[in-house]
């Protein structure tokens, strides 16, 4: 018995079992899902707004971005604009008629916005705009001849070395070519600057109405605060954050496709923030590193568990894998609901609300 | 400013439908034909006149040459029908058996240059015509097909309802249980092949309502008594959700399949409307089902107190009854409902590890619609969203009748938030 024990040490790669869930947790994708997971926290952490649907942002912001760049061309920034645009009409389309009811109602608008949005960007007759079900495999200005991963990876990146366009930086584990070491500088800048802007709006007098809206929504009424209007802007701004995670995420893959956008993109990025602590300041950013760790470092585990035969085939083959991730991420999401619900930053009287 | 918002929200709404339902520009080029050799066993037939119409009227004909051959440029995608003259077949010559004049011909995409059309034609002509399909009978038959859609929705979202009418969970796990009902008969199915089929079918619901109470004894009640509010437990039923789905495409496996004793069925026709045999089982049972359900709300002890609690819990309480016994029927009824429900949907379409994901968009639409809470609400709405969206597959693309249950949620939202039953209160 001891004999197998150490076998089973001997067998671990620890460089990859430590190595590659560090490497995610400060890569890309998790600056993504702390961006996401800001936007939320202005949702339901400081407003009391039930989103379940973030990830309708986020495609509103992918799919802006690169149509705007596949069909007018040019600028970068000018398509993200365009994606922010569209979130901010899909913040109208569900606002208007859910933000008035109780809480619940909007659970269920914006996992069916969310829902209806990915389905019609795989609709054939969109083909033409989205490609269908195909999706946009290269986000490409087909006038010009410039592709997304072009422009972001080589022209506009000082760290693109033309004499050796190959080279990578950094040690172990964590080295990074140079477009993705560009886009984590851009994405984690880009998380410093949303957690101090949402920061100072909460405690600007517009975050005392809003926080107050989560506490006690007819108290506020009573006050003469015009309540849909402060959440309605909450939604638009929160969601436009959530955008800009969309439009992070595809110039990090340099492609959109509908099943990017499943609801379950959603619910990682309620565990990212229930796992740092709903209403916290930095609760986002510290909750998206750790549960990226967590999760890659269970999955490597179990891969090289399953990769040295030491798991039964009827309990998990290799092919379940990535589904285990899920599994995990559903039973992370009910255990700290049910025993920390104010997560690793937040306070246990902000994170319990019955919000209406 | 309200009306404003709204006047702006509907221009939005119809501006996106509108580019949804513009056909994609490009697939204006007029090298595309509609085409065909028509024979009569090995004898082509001439001067035949061949219609070709859309849905928006006739876009062409043409007259069969000396080889029978016809031709009819599109320019578009679409379900073409082809019609073949009747008045112009000369003596001697009809269909074959169960061959009609007319031929559906669908084309997704426009990828070749001809869509070859076959009629079958046969000398001799003994056998009789066969009127084809009118316009009215497509209508008759989807709205059949609608109805079929609809009592499966409605059992589902009836378990939906009443779970959240007692307790005030929106119970995301829903779908899983629709999934979780499938998969446990097909397993029972496998299990005893030889055995009639109503066996693996009662052990799948039973399963269902074992899961009812296994998660309303081992998972909500317990955090009920922790004093954990409706919304948290919103959020475990999600993470719930994503346990139980991804335990079943471990086990079950990401291919779809389908109950092995109702693989392939002949259609049947009755009178002008033609369905498959299993149908003429699965429609009145969903039907009874929910007439049962119905009858146990208002006839029975049980039943009475599940609405009296689900109308003011702290009055039920009070005069008696016992609340996490009628809590505890709610989730055993509702499991076992959407087990049963699964069941169908995988008897008529097919059983996969998603199909109860899929499902759920139409689900909520369908409760909220007939008002949260409400049971006979759900099934009004469950009957009405699935009438609406099998209806609108006549027009639209097949995956856009998700389209059409949102604008019917949000429209309803917007007009009467409490939904076709529910009692107006105050929202929010």
């Amino acid at each position: 018995m001891s004999q197998n024990y150490d076998l089973l040490i001997a067998a671990i790669d620890f460089s990859k079992l430590f190595g590659t869930p560090l490497r995610g947790a400060i890569n890309v994708q998790s600056a993504v899902f702390a961006i996401g997971a800001i936007g939320l926290n202005l949702h339901y952490g400081f407003t009391g707004l039930l989103n379940v649907g973030m990830v309708a942002f986020m495609a509103a912001g992918s799919y802006g971005m690169a149509i705007a760049f596949t069909q007018f061309g040019g600028s970068i920034l000018i398509a993200a604009l365009f994606g922010l645009a569209f979130s901010v009409v899909i913040s109208i389309i569900i606002g208007v008629p859910a933000l008035r009811l109780r809480g619940d109602y909007l659970a269920i608008v914006t996992i069916a916005i969310g829902e209806v949005m990915r389905i019609s960007f795989r609709s054939q007759r969109l083909f033409d705009i989205t490609g269908g079900p195909f999706g946009l495999p290269s986000i490409e200005d087909k006038a010009v001849g410039v592709s997304l991963a072009d422009t972001i990876g080589r022209d506009w990146n000082p760290l693109y070395d033309a004499d050796d366009p190959t080279a990578s930086y950094g040690f172990w584990q964590l080295d990074f070519d140079a477009k993705t070491l560009w886009l984590m500088i851009i994405g984690w800048s880009l998380v410093i600057l949303f957690t101090v802007l949402v920061w100072r709006l909460i405690n600007s007098p517009w975050g005392r109405v809003v926080k107050a809206i989560r506490e006690d929504e007819d108290a506020a009424r009573a006050l003469g605060k015009n309540v849909f209007n402060y959440k309605m802007q909450s939604l638009i701004i929160g969601g436009m954050i959530g955008a800009v995670a969309g439009i992070l995420r595809t110039w990090d893959s340099g492609f959109v496709q509908s099943e990017q956008f499943r609801p379950q993109t959603t619910f990682f990025i309620w565990t990212v923030l229930i796992l740092g602590g709903a209403a916290s300041k930095w609760g986002p950013v510290l909750g998206a590193a750790i549960f990226w760790f967590t999760l890659l470092f269970v999955e490597e585990f179990i891969r090289q568990l399953v990769g040295n035969g030491w798991v039964p085939e009827w309990l998990i083959d290799s092919t379940d894998i990535g589904r285990v991730r899920l599994i995990m991420m559903g039973v992370m999401l009910a255990a700290l609901m049910i025993f920390r619900p104010q997560g690793m930053l937040g306070k246990k009287e902000e994170a319990l609300l019955d919000v209406r | 400013m309200r009306w404003g918002l709204v006047v702006t929200l509907c221009a939005l709404i119809v501006s996106f439908a509108g580019a949804l339902f513009t056909p994609p520009a490009q697939a204006q080029e007029p090298d595309h034909v509609l085409n065909g050799t028509i024979r009569a066993g090995r004898e082509t037939v001439p001067d035949l006149v061949v219609t070709v119409s859309d849905s928006s009227g006739e876009i062409g004909t043409s007259t069969t040459n000396a080889e029978g051959q016809w031709s009819v440029p599109i320019t578009d995608t679409g379900e073409y029908t082809v019609t073949l003259d009747v008045t112009t077949l000369p003596d001697g010559i009809g269909f074959r058996e169960g061959a009609t004049n007319e031929v559906i011909k669908d084309i997704p995409e426009l990828d070749r240059a001809a869509f070859p059309v076959a009629f079958r034609l046969e000398d001799g002509g003994a056998v009789p015509l066969i009127v084809p399909d009118p316009e009215w009978q497509r209508y008759l038959n989807r709205a059949v097909s609608g109805l079929r859609v609809g009592l499966l929705v409605a059992l589902a979202a009836v378990g939906l309802s009443l779970i959240y009418g007692v307790t005030g969970l929106v119970n995301f796990a829903h779908s899983e249980m629709v999934t979780f009902g499938a998969v446990v008969a097909f397993g029972y199915e496998a299990l005893m092949p030889s055995a009639p089929f109503f066996i693996p079918v009662l052990l799948g619901v039973a399963s269902g309502a074992a899961l009812g109470f296994v998660l309303e004894r081992g998972l909500f009640k317990p955090l009920r008594d922790r004093k954990m509010n409706n919304i948290s437990l919103m959020v475990v039923s999600i993470g719930l959700a994503f346990v139980l789905r991804y335990v079943i495409v471990i086990y079950f496996g990401s291919a779809p399949s389908g109950f092995k004793h109702y693989l392939i069925q002949e259609a049947i026709d009755i009178g002008p409307i033609s369905l498959p045999a299993k149908d003429l089982v699965i429609m009145p049972v969903a039907f009874l089902l929910l007439v049962l359900i119905a009858t146990l709300l208002q006839k029975t002890r049980i039943g009475t107190s599940m609405r009296a609690v689900s109308d003011n819990p702290a009055l039920a309480e009070s005069s008696g009854i016992d609340i996490n016994k009628t809590i505890l029927a709610v989730w055993i009824a509702g499991s076992a409902l959407a087990a049963a429900g699964g069941i169908f949907l995988g008897l008529t379409n097919i059983i996969e590890w998603q199909m109860g994901e899929k499902m759920l968009l139409l689900i909520f639409a369908a409760t909220t619609l007939g008002g949260l809470g409400t049971a006979y609400g759900a099934m009004v709405g469950g009957l009405s969203i699935g009438f609406a969206s099998e209806m609108s597959t006549l027009w639209l693309d097949n995956d856009l009748k998700f389209l059409v249950a949102l604008v019917v949620l949000i429209v309803i939202l917007l007009v009467r938030p409490q939904g076709i039953l529910g009692v107006r209160e105050r929202f929010g």
